[in-house]
């Protein structure tokens, strides 16, 4: 039999995530079994089972400690980065060191168990799978994944092994804001030239897209963002000032209780929603901390006040893309905002008043754009045809400038951000110092000038250099990106043609994968058990209701009778003469009432058991 | 003796010289960077931007899975980095006028030209018998 092998979109989030499917020629954004477009990207460890979505994110409180969430700040991140050291301090579960990368340690069914960042997020994939595969009635393979343009080629890389361990082939990690930008254009059917600025603004990250649309061609011209800024932060933000107003109404410290900080965070994410459309906001947290009550208020005023800064920081990448990008504000045509953290009034305000008041495009759905784009994506890369997205063409750039370190530390780049991609650039170095026989290759990407800063990618050693002046031998370096992302990078001694290359894979080894896999595969196993086992449970439970019901059914048939009985004893007793039409007519009566009793009593009960 | 030649032409001259060279020979040898976007070398940056994404649309490896593709339109990419700059369009510009120069120092050739191992000895064996 031939299955139909359905390509999906999905727009993973740090705190929710979508899925779309190209279908009846036309996206379709597929529900989960809650009845919702969009999915909380959170994943729970229980002693019985993994919990993913939904039911993950309402154990946040009752399970602190083995509730993953905001996983996109652990994936392909560095331990021991300052930034991501400071992100730890939010998260109740617990996060160690393996190999300089974070991992997970949670307790699963009884046991102490590490999990790196791409099972987690595999988890969360795969839980999108199944709810396309719910829906679709088929399996689900090739899928397009968006991520934040700010993403390093480690963390890119990351998301992809993620998908291959949910049983994904992961045809293109798309920015997101450019998956809208696709969303968009097909919406519209622009004509003519326009410059599209997409802003879009999650529970994470921001990311900026600025994209020349013409016709069905989407080029890219510039992309910026901020990987650590989002709807978690300005939660944080919130709990820190509820912690301060704890402490000096109550005297108490909640930073101690991780379940009270749990609860408070869910009502400060909640609060802050509503913040969005009113203007005061009302927390009320029965014992939250040692039976206390917490009831309080915050204004809008108040929260946009606490967020100030984090919200002022959201221009910078806008101005950014503008400056990269050489073009005016002004000559920008539509200014289209996703992400949920864009429902904020002020954010909406900031930037319409950048633009000099500029009318902000809100004719996309800003929670499923992303995911929709996505999709049309993965149904355009499969060869899929459809008179809709004929002329459909992504150009797309680099985020991150790609580049090697200099003698002084500087960062010299070969590859500027935002040049398209696939790209190939050849520069000519030289040696440093007399007579140097050897030449070290470091490769950095990012956009900082000094190569600290950025991300370090690999390194590699080119020797045999023949005795010479320091600046006279010429080595021509060459940084080649294919199609899929792949980074080559050769340097060729030209004097003696030497040569020596490194391809820059990162992520997980091959066997890794392979063992994440597997485990995934059990993990599957578990939830299956776990749902036969609670089905069976189900089937027994209701049938024994049922049960229940039926001897009250017939309990109250029988009283009914008993009474009946009962009234024509009485009658018997009081008439002793009665005549024989009187006795025949009192048996008819009887019987009138007494068979149809009789009938039920007799009868079967499969009105009760319809449904199990 | 050499170094002055060599430090003729900076690196960006040397992208323009590859680029071209790699373009007429795949393109043939009367194409150059305007032509092959089929516009005037008095474009606008508009004309520019227009034919790119056009052009795109032709070469672009989702569209043409081959492997001539992807190497196609990576020097498109670089062709449009170079016209979007006004510098760098003035700098191709002359090129395109007076014509790339033939000696381009030594490093130019050696990325053309690398003589085996046997060239090598054989080259030294003359060397050596006088």
């Amino acid at each position: 039999m031939d299955i139909e092998v359905n390509t999906v979109g999905i727009d993973l989030g740090t705190t929710y995530s979508c899925v779309g499917v190209w279908k009846n020629d036309r996206i379709e954004i597929i529900s989960n079994e809650q009845g919702n477009r969009t999915t909380p990207s959170y994943v729970s460890f229980t002693d019985t089972e993994i919990l993913v979505g939904e039911v993950a994110k309402n154990q946040v409180a009752t399970n602190p400690y083995n509730t993953v969430f905001d996983v996109h700040r652990l994936i392909g991140r560095n331990f021991y980065d300052s930034d991501f050291q400071n992100d730890m301090k939010y998260w109740p579960f617990r996060v160690i060191e393996n190999n300089g990368k974070p991992y997970v340690r949670a307790r699963y069914k009884g046991e102490k168990k590490d999990f790196s960042p791409e099972e987690i997020t595999s988890l969360i994939l795969l839980k999108m799978k199944d709810i396309a595969e719910d829906f679709l009635g088929t399996s689900v393979r090739d899928v397009v994944i968006t991520v934040p343009t700010y993403f390093n080629r480690f963390q890119r890389k990351a998301i992809e092994d993620a998908g291959l361990i949910a049983g994904l082939h992961v045809l293109q990690t798309i920015n997101s804001p450019s998956a809208a930008a696709i969303a968009y254009g097909l919406d519209r059917r622009i004509v003519g030239l326009r410059n599209v600025l997409v802003f879009d603004l999650g529970g994470g990250t921001c990311s900026v897209s600025l994209l020349a649309i013409e016709e069905g061609i989407l080029e890219e011209i510039a992309v910026a963002g901020n990987i650590h800024l989002g709807g978690e932060d300005f939660d944080n933000r919130l709990m820190n000032h509820f912690v301060q107003e704890f402490k000096s109404k109550f005297n108490r410290d909640l930073t101690s209780n991780i379940r009270a900080l749990c609860r408070l965070r869910e009502q400060c994410e909640r609060a802050k929603r509503i913040l969005s459309a009113s203007s005061q906001a009302f927390i009320e947290i029965d014992s939250l901390f040692e039976n206390i009550d917490f009831r309080t208020s915050i204004t809008r005023t108040r929260f946009e006040e606490l967020n100030q800064d984090l919200f002022q920081s959201i221009i910078e990448p806008i101005d950014r893309v503008l400056r990269d990008s050489d073009i005016y504000k002004s000559n920008v045509d539509e200014i289209v905002l996703i992400g949920g953290s864009t429902r904020i009034p002020k954010i909406q305000r900031m930037i319409s008043e950048f633009f000099n008041g500029k009318e902000l495009s809100r004719s996309i759905n800003s929670d499923e754009a992303a995911a929709y784009g996505a999709a049309v994506r993965a149904f355009h890369l499969t060869g899929n045809f459809s008179e809709k997205i004929q002329d459909l063409c992504l150009i797309e750039v680099s985020s991150l400038s790609l580049g090697i370190e200099t003698l002084n530390g500087d960062m010299l780049p070969f590859i500027k951000r935002n040049t398209s991609m696939p790209t190939k650039k050849l520069k000519i170095i030289s040696t440093d110092f007399n007579n140097q026989s050897s030449i070290s290759i470091q490769v950095y990407e990012g956009n900082n000038t000094r190569s600290i800063e950025n991300n370090f990618l690999g390194e590699f050693e080119l020797t045999g250099i023949r005795p010479a002046p320091k600046g006279v031998p010429q080595i021509a370096v060459t940084f080649d990106i294919d199609l899929n992302g792949k980074l080559k990078v050769s340097a060729v001694d030209k004097t003696t043609g030497r040569m020596n290359e490194i391809t820059i894979i990162g992520g997980l080894l091959k066997g890794e994968i392979e063992r994440m896999i597997t485990e995934t595969e059990k993990y599957r196993e578990d939830r299956e058990e776990v749902m036969q086992k609670a089905q069976a449970r189900n089937a027994l439970e209701s049938y024994t209701y049922d049960l229940r019901n039926v001897i009250q059914y017939i309990e109250n048939l029988k009283n009914e009778l008993e009474n009946v009985a009962q009234d024509s004893i009485t009658w018997l007793d009081e008439n002793q003469e009665s005549g024989k039409e009187e006795y025949e007519f009192k048996l008819n009566s009887l019987e009138e009432i007494a068979n149809p009793i009789l009938k039920k009593l007799y009868g079967n009960y499969s009105d009760f058991f319809n449904g199990t | 003796v050499l170094s002055p030649y060599v430090k003729a032409w900076d690196n960006e001259d040397h992208e323009i010289f590859t680029l071209v060279d790699d373009l007429e020979a795949s393109e043939g040898n009367d194409v150059n960077f305007y032509s092959w976007l089929g516009l005037e070398p008095t474009a606008t940056e508009e004309d520019i931007n227009r034919a790119y994404r056009k052009l795109s649309l032709a070469v672009h490896p989702d569209k043409n899975p081959d492997a001539k593709s992807k190497e196609k339109f990576a020097r498109l990419g670089r062709i449009k980095t170079i016209l979007r700059n006004p510098e760098e369009r003035k700098r191709y510009d002359f090129f395109l006028k007076n014509g790339v120069p033939k000696w381009r120092g030594t490093g130019y050739y050696y990325s053309r030209y690398r003589p085996g191992l046997g060239t090598v000895l054989i080259g030294l064996l003359v060397l050596i018998s006088f």
